[in-house]
Formats: structure tokens, C-alpha cells, sequence
């Protein structure tokens, strides 16, 4: 493979690093780990391709047309046949049936309740209409403001995120879990931090090595510290968060 | 498809698929119709898509369908061409860019012809791989990575040549400024 093949093929590599496990590029990486040429070109291209999705992420969606989509469902379906009466007594009792076994069951596993986790997560981080509760206190008034409404007030960044300004914060609800989000901005990026207790997702199981990942365009890392779980969500690259986290 | 499943197709990718539908439709109203009809299709073929894993591409692909069947019925969106000042553009870098606003690269996508724009926002918005773009597009991978290259190129002029033109701006308003404040 040439140089300028190898340049054709990473044009369709995303910048979220969504495809290094991807059968089509390891040839050409390989040559981008071989010659230094191409791995500064590389690297400038997706540092570019990553600042251009970043952009495109921060087109504002109005804010009505999720509860348009939703109400949707209401409007065009008619009343399906298990909502009738007839059926309701068979579906309780399936129902109950169905509860007992889930008591017997054991409990979801840890992989499941984490992805549910962040999925909810991630969903937080890129609403744009109620993001956050509260924005442009210092660190005394933010821990203030954590303690008055259930936060996680006693969190502890990694040194280089601890730096960064923290522009805001939400306390969410999970599963009937209080949720700390810290938002920080900053050489124009957004990440999100959210803060859970530990005790509150007793199966998933993180150290306090940092688990990257991506999900809909979103970087993600996960870890725990003392008794909390750390997840963050940005529109930041994997190798940036690396060097915060 | 229940409810929930319903509500969690939505809050995952109305965001995205709006945005890939301004991309094609180059205005809000018209992005929103796009997604709305998306979904609503969801809703009607529910019981065609057994695979779960599978709804995230099924609703890129009807959306760019319903985009398309509706864009045979009305006159083509008009494409600008770049100037002929080419060889005079700034190098862009990720700082430039990081400047812009959203919806000024959104302006610059939708400079650019409609089949090197569809799988370039495809590719910029994240959630699919070349070969599920390639077959959102029902085109060959090959197809796919060449447009890319190509739309690529395209959208940096396209972005360099407004960065500049903002800066002829910013300097003469400010030029402006100073000689009314003399």
C-alpha cells in the first residue's frame, strides 16, 4: 500500500475512534505507525475531522421536536388490542407471574446496568434545552448549592480536570439515584462529569483506571475513586481526555 | 417496538438525524419534517424490523429516502461554486474551525454537491461506519470512500474561504471603528 492509497483509505476513519477495530484500516495504520510523514498528516486530519463534527454537533435542535416525535406515537396509533378489557386480566396476571420470576431471577447484569447507565448519561450530556440547574458559582457556592439539593458535594477530580472551571451542575435522577453532572468548558470543548455513588450500581464493576469508550459521537471515560463512580462525557478527542484524565 | 423502546430510539438519534436532515434540506422547518416523517415511518413499519440493532440505520435510510422522493418533486437546492481565489485560501486548522459557529459549517456543507455532502455529514455526525453509510446510500463502499476524499476537500475550501471572508469583516468594521472614532 502507498502513501497516497493509505491517505484515501483513512479519509472514511472517524475521528471518535470508532473504527480502529475496523478490518478495512489495519493496513493503512499500519503504515501510518511506519512512516512519520503520514502519521503527522494523519493526526492533523483527524484532529481537523474531530473540530468539524464538533461544530457540527453544536447545531441546536429546536428544542419541541422531541415531544412532537414522542406525541407522535399517541397520535397515529390506534388502541392496540392488549389495552382492551378482555385482555387486561390475562395480561395482570401474566404480569404478576412474570414479577415473581423476576424476584427469582438474579439481577441484571453489571454490563447491562453500566450501558444503561451511561446511555441515560450521555442523554444528559447532549440535552440542549435543560442541561443544567445552575451555572457561574465559585467553588464555595457550587459545594453550597450541592449540599441545599442532594449532590455529591464531596467529589474528587483527577488533578488536571480538578484545574478546570466548572461552568455548571445538575443534580439528576437515575433509577431513583441522585446523579451529580459538573459541566466544564473549556479551549472549546464541553465535557460533562457525572458523579454517582458507588453503592447505587452495586454490579458494575471499574477501577481507578479510566475506561475509555464512544457512543454517538461522544467520548466517554469511566472510573472509580473512593466510594463514587466517575463518568464523563465530552466533545473531546480520546488522546486529549487521556492527558486529563 | 414498545414505548420505552420507542422513547429511547428517540432520545438517541432525533438530535443526529435532524442534523443530517438540515444538512440535506439546508432549513430548520424542513429538517424537522424530514425527522418527523422518519419516525413516523418507524412507527408504521415497526413490525419489519426485528433487529433492534438495526433502527439506527433503517432511520438514516428512510429519512435520505423521504429526502430524496420529496426532492423529485420540487426544484433542486441551489449548489454555489467557490471562487476562483482557490490558491489564496488560509490553511485550515482546527483552531479556525473550533471558531466557527455550528451552523456556519452546516452553511459550508451545504455548499457542496449533495453527493459528496450526504455521506460526508453522515461520516461528521459519527454514528455509522463507512460501509453502514455506504449502505444508507445503497452505493459501493469504494463510492463511499471517494466522496469522502473529495467532499472533504470541498468543505475545507468551502470553510476556509468563509474564515477569510469573516476576517475581511472583522477588519473592516474595524477599520470602520477606528475612523469614526477619529
Amino acid at each position: 500500500m502507498t502513501r497516497e492509497e493509505a491517505q484515501f483509505i483513512l479519509h472514511a476513519y472517524r475521528p471518535s475512534g470508532a473504527d480502529a477495530r475496523e478490518p478495512q484500516f489495519e493496513e493503512a495504520l499500519a503504515l501510518v505507525r511506519d512512516d512519520p510523514e503520514l502519521a503527522r498528516w494523519f493526526a492533523q486530519e483527524q484532529s481537523l475531522d474531530a473540530a468539524i463534527a464538533g461544530r457540527i454537533q453544536t447545531v441546536l435542535v429546536p428544542p419541541d421536536l422531541k415531544a412532537r416525535l414522542l406525541l407522535a406515537r399517541k397520535v397515529i396509533r390506534p388502541r392496540p388490542w392488549w389495552s382492551r378489557p378482555a385482555w387486561i386480566a390475562a395480561a395482570a396476571s401474566i404480569a404478576l407471574l412474570i414479577l415473581a420470576a423476576s424476584l427469582l431471577l438474579p439481577r441484571r447484569s453489571g454490563k447491562a446496568e453500566f450501558a444503561s447507565f451511561r446511555g441515560a448519561m450521555i442523554e444528559a450530556s447532549l440535552n440542549e434545552t435543560d442541561h443544567l440547574d445552575v451555572w457561574g458559582l465559585d467553588a464555595n457556592e457550587l459545594k453550597q448549592w450541592l449540599v441545599e439539593n442532594g449532590g455529591h458535594q464531596d467529589f474528587a477530580l483527577p488533578p488536571r480536570l480538578a484545574n478546570k472551571d466548572i461552568m455548571g451542575c445538575k443534580v439528576l435522577e437515575w433509577h431513583g439515584h441522585r446523579v451529580t453532572l459538573l459541566c466544564l468548558i473549556f479551549d472549546d470543548k464541553h465535557v460533562d462529569v457525572f458523579v454517582v455513588n458507588k453503592s447505587d450500581l452495586p454490579r458494575v464493576s471499574l477501577s481507578a483506571t479510566p475506561l475509555f469508550g464512544s457512543q454517538q459521537g461522544v467520548t466517554t471515560a469511566a472510573w472509580r475513586r473512593g466510594g463514587k463512580i466517575y463518568f464523563l462525557a465530552g466533545n473531546i478527542s480520546k488522546s486529549d481526555l487521556q492527558r486529563l484524565l | 417496538m414498545d414505548e420505552l423502546d420507542y422513547e429511547k430510539t428517540v432520545a438517541v438519534y432525533h438530535h443526529d438525524l435532524y442534523r443530517f436532515a438540515y444538512s440535506l434540506a439546508g432549513n430548520a422547518d424542513d429538517a424537522c419534517e424530514l425527522t418527523q416523517e422518519a419516525y413516523y415511518r418507524l412507527l408504521s413499519n415497526e413490525g419489519q424490523i426485528r433487529d433492534p440493532k438495526k433502527v439506527k440505520a433503517w432511520l438514516f435510510t428512510t429519512l435520505y429516502r423521504v429526502f430524496l422522493g420529496q426532492k423529485h418533486r420540487s426544484a433542486r437546492f441551489p449548489h454555489l461554486t467557490i471562487s476562483s481565489v482557490e490558491h489564496e485560501l488560509p490553511v485550515l486548522t482546527p483552531e479556525i474551525v473550533n471558531k466557527l459557529d455550528g451552523l456556519l459549517v452546516m452553511e459550508a456543507l451545504l455548499e457542496i454537491e449533495e453527493h459528496h455532502r450526504t455521506p460526508l455529514t453522515l461520516f461528521y455526525l459519527q454514528n455509522l461506519s463507512y460501509r453502514e453509510i455506504a449502505a444508507v446510500l445503497d452505493v459501493s463502499i469504494g463510492t463511499v470512500m471517494s466522496r469522502l476524499s473529495r467532499g472533504k476537500a470541498a468543505l475545507r475550501d468551502h470553510l476556509a474561504a468563509g474564515a477569510q471572508q469573516r476576517n475581511r469583516s472583522n477588519c473592516i468594521s474595524m477599520n470602520l471603528r477606528q475612523a469614526q472614532s477619529r
